[in-house]
C-alpha cells in the first residue's frame, strides 16, 4: 500500500511518497492562510484537496493509501482519518541519531526547547516600509523576500528570540530543519549564516541542511530510516574563542598545517567524500583530533571572542556572505 | 508547478442573513415569505440617537431628573458655549453624574436588504433568511460586524477623497463607505467620525490598521498593507453594487453583497470551485506577484519556466522574472 506523509508549516507544505520501495519528497511552497482561501475553503479542505491533487499525479487514490501527517504546531483536522496526526514537536523530538534544529517564522523547536513568539509589532522595523512588510508576512505567509536585507532582517529576528543559554548539542550531527531552510531564498548563503548565527557555544559541529521537512516526513514514517542520508551535508563547524591551529591530515601525504587568526569566521571548502583526519588546537577546545567529511561548504571557523550577532556586524556579515557564496558558485 | 488560485469575489448560493430590531417590536413577514431589499420586515420604536454631554455642562432650566426640549432649543452651557438640542428629545441627570441628551423614541423600520425567503422567525425580534450573496474577501480585517448601504467612492488621489468624503458627508451616516485604494489615518478617523458604520479599502499602513483595531473601527483591507491598489476587477465590482444594502462581516474578512437568484455566474458551484483550488501555473493567467518592487501588483502570465514566471504588468514594455512562490494565480 502506498504511504504519504504530510507536513504543513507556517510557508511551506512539504509531502513523502513512498510507493513500493520508491521514495519522492514534494514541496509545495504555500500554505494555507485565511486572507487568501477563506471564501473558497476551510483549511482542512484546502490541504486534502492538496494531497489528492499530489496524489492523483502519480496515479494514487487517497483511499488506497496510508497517510500521516503533522503540523506546526498542530495539522488540520482532517475529517478522512489519517493514521497518525501529531504535532511538529513530537517529530523533532523524537529524532535521536541527531540533534535538530527547526525553524520556522519565529519560532525555534530543538529536542528540549520551544521558542515562539506572533507578535509583529515587536518585530524590528528601521524604516516606514518594514512594518508593512512584516505584517503583509501574517497574510501571505508564502513570501520569500526578494531583497536580501529583508531576508537578514528576518533572519536576525529570529536569533534574536532564541532564549539565551540556548546550547545545540555537538555530540551527534546537527540538522536544520523547518520552513525556513525549505523556502527558496534568494541568496542560499543566508541559510548558512542563519546556522553559524544560532550557534553560541564552543564545538566541533556536524551540521547537516534539511531542505525539506524531510526530518519531521522521515519520522512519520519510519523512525529507523536514516534521515542523515535525506539531508544534505554542510560540512564542520569549529567554533571557539580565539586563534585556532589546525592539521588536515587526507592520508595520502599532502597534510595541511594552518592557523585561522582570532576574531575571523573562515570558510574553507572541502570537497572529500571520504573522511579525513582533523587536528586542531585552540585555548577553549584544547587539543583535539575529529575525523571529518567534506560538505556544501567544508570546514568553517568561528574564532570571534565575542559572539556578537552575525547581523549587526555588517563588515563581518558581508564578508561571511562573500565567502559562503563564493563556495557556493563553485559546486 | 502547481499555484493556489485566489479569488476575491465568489458567490455563495444558500446562506442565512438574521435581519433583528433593535428592540421588541411588530415584524409584518412570515416563515416563507419571499422578499427583496427594499421590503419592510418589521418594524419598533426605538431611540436612534444620543449625545453624551462634556463635562462642565451646565443644563439650562433644569430642575427635575430630566426635561423634553424640542430641536433647536437652549439646553444647556459648556463654560461659554451655547448648546442646543440637535432633535426633539429628552436631557438626563445621570446617576453616576453628568447629563445625556436622548432623541425621542422614534419608528425604525427593519428592511430586508436581501433577496430570499423567511426561512424562520424569533416573534416581535428577528427573522432569519435565506439567501445568495456575492462575498469579496478582505485580506485582513478588524473584528465586529456592520450592515449598511455601500457607498463606492473611486479610485482618485487622496485630495479628491477628501472632497468626496464631505460631499457626502451628509449621507454617509450608517453606510458601508469603500474609501479607494489607499487610506490613511485622517480619512479612517473622518470617515469614522461621520458615522460611517464600516469602511473598507485597497490598502492602508499597518499603524492605520493597529489604529482601527484599538478604537474598534470595522475595517477591511483588500490587497494588504502599505500601498497596494484595489484590483480593477474588484473596484469594478463594487461600483456595479453601490448603493445596494451589504453586510461586513469581519471575523470571516468578508463583505457580502446580496444578489438576487437570477444573478448568479455559472461559476458558482461549490464543487467547481474547489476543484480549482490549485491549478497548474501556465501563460495567459493573471497573476497576483508579492516581490518588494511589485507588491501586489497584477499581471498576465508571458512565459513559465521551472521555479518562475515571466510577467507582463500593465504599462511595462519588458516582462519580469518572478520566482515560485512570490505569485498566486488570480480569479
Amino acid at each position: 500500500m502506498p504511504t504519504l506523509t504530510a507536513y504543513f508549516g507556517t510557508s511551506v507544505s512539504s509531502f513523502l511518497i513512498r510507493n513500493g520501495q520508491d521514495i519522492e519528497f514534494v514541496k509545495f511552497p504555500y500554505v494555507y492562510s485565511k486572507g487568501l482561501f477563506s471564501n473558497q475553503c476551510s483549511e482542512s479542505q484546502f490541504y486534502r484537496y492538496l494531497i489528492e491533487t499530489i496524489l492523483r499525479e502519480r496515479n494514487i487514490s487517497l483511499g488506497s493509501c496510508d497517510v500521516s501527517v503533522c503540523g506546526f504546531f498542530e495539522p488540520p483536522d482532517f475529517a478522512f482519518g489519517p493514521n497518525v496526526s501529531c504535532s511538529v514537536v513530537d517529530t523533532i523530538s523524537s529524532s535521536d541519531k541527531f540533534y535538530p534544529v527547526f525553524i520556522a517564522d519565529s519560532s525555534l523547536i530543538t529536542k528540549d526547547i520551544i521558542s515562539s513568539y506572533s507578535d509583529f509589532t515587536d518585530r524590528k522595523s528601521k524604516d516606514d516600509i518594514e512594518p508593512n512588510f512584516f505584517s503583509n508576512l501574517a497574510i501571505f505567509p508564502q513570501v520569500v523576500p526578494s531583497d536580501l536585507s529583508d531576508q537578514a532582517n528576518l533572519d536576525e529576528n529570529i536569533s534574536g528570540k532564541v532564549p539565551n543559554g540556548l546550547t545545540i548539542s555537538s555530540d551527534t550531527p546537527v540538522v536544520f530543519t523547518g520552513d525556513r531552510f525549505a523556502q527558496n531564498v534568494t541568496d542560499k548563503g543566508l541559510n548558512y549564516i542563519l546556522m553559524m548565527e544560532l550557534i553560541k557555544s564552543a564545538g566541533i559541529y556536524n551540521l547537516y541542511l534539511d531542505g525539506n521537512n524531510k526530518v519531521s516526513l522521515i519520522n512519520l514514517l519510519d523512525r529507523e530510516f536514516d534521515t542523515l542520508s535525506y539531508t544534505s551535508r554542510v560540512g564542520t563547524f569549529i567554533n571557539t574563542t580565539g586563534s585556532v591551529e589546525c592539521l588536515l591530515s587526507t592520508g595520502v601525504g599532502d597534510d595541511q598545517f594552518f592557523e585561522v587568526k582570532k576574531d575571523h569566521i573562515y570558510v574553507m571548502p572541502l570537497n572529500s567524500e571520504s573522511e579525513v583526519k582533523l587536528s586542531v588546537k585552540s585555548t577553549d577546545l584544547g587539543s583535539r583530533e575529529v575525523k571529518v567529511l567534506g560538505g556544501t561548504l567544508g570546514l568553517i571557523f568561528d574564532t570571534r571572542e565575542h559572539k556578537g550577532s552575525i547581523y549587526t556586524d555588517v563588515k563581518l556579515f558581508n564578508d561571511l556572505l562573500k565567502q559562503v557564496d563564493r563556495v557556493l558558485v563553485n559546486k | 508547478m502547481i499555484v493556489p488560485v485566489v479569488r476575491k469575489i465568489t458567490e455563495t448560493k444558500k446562506i442565512f442573513i438574521e435581519r433583528a430590531l433593535p428592540k421588541e417590536g411588530s415584524l409584518k413577514v412570515k416563515k416563507g415569505s419571499k422578499v427583496e431589499p427594499f421590503d419592510r420586515l418589521g418594524e419598533c420604536m426605538y431611540v436612534q440617537n444620543e449625545l453624551k454631554l462634556p463635562k462642565g455642562f451646565k443644563p439650562e432650566k433644569f430642575r427635575d431628573k430630566s426635561k423634553y426640549y424640542r430641536a433647536g432649543i437652549l439646553i444647556g452651557r459648556v463654560g461659554k458655549e451655547k448648546i442646543k438640542a440637535p432633535y426633539n428629545g429628552t436631557l438626563w441627570k445621570l446617576d453616576e453624574g453628568g447629563f445625556i441628551y436622548w432623541e425621542e423614541e422614534k419608528r425604525y423600520v427593519l428592511l430586508s436588504g436581501v433577496w430570499g425567503t423567511i426561512h424562520d422567525e424569533v416573534p416581535a425580534v428577528s427573522v432569519l433568511i435565506e439567501t445568495q450573496v456575492r462575498d469579496l474577501l478582505f485580506a485582513v480585517s478588524t473584528s465586529g460586524s456592520a450592515s449598511g448601504e455601500l457607498l463606492v467612492l473611486p479610485n482618485p488621489s487622496e485630495v479628491l477623497k477628501e472632497s468626496y468624503l464631505e460631499k457626502f458627508s451628509k449621507g454617509i451616516k450608517g453606510k458601508v463607505v469603500y474609501v479607494g485604494h489607499f487610506i490613511d489615518e485622517n480619512i479612517l478617523k473622518k470617515a469614522h467620525n461621520m458615522g460611517a458604520s464600516a469602511i473598507f479599502a485597497g490598502s492602508c499602513n499597518v499603524e492605520t490598521f493597529n489604529f482601527a483595531k484599538s478604537r474598534g473601527i470595522k475595517l477591511g483591507l483588500i490587497s494588504g498593507f502599505g500601498k497596494i491598489p484595489t484590483p480593477q476587477f474588484v473596484f469594478k465590482a463594487l461600483d456595479s453594487v453601490s448603493y445596494r444594502y451589504v453586510f461586513f462581516d469581519g471575523k470571516k474578512n468578508l463583505l457580502r453583497i446580496p444578489i438576487p437568484l437570477d444573478d448568479q455566474t455559472e461559476s458558482t458551484d461549490k464543487k467547481e470551485m474547489k476543484g480549482a483550488l490549485v491549478k497548474k501555473i501556465q501563460p495567459g493567467m493573471r497573476v497576483q506577484v508579492f516581490t518588494t518592487d511589485k507588491m501586489g501588483r497584477i499581471g498576465k502570465v508571458d512565459r513559465v519556466s521551472q521555479s518562475s514566471i515571466l510577467v507582463k504588468f500593465e504599462g511595462d514594455k519588458e516582462a519580469t522574472e518572478v520566482h515560485l512562490p512570490n505569485f498566486l494565480i488570480l480569479e
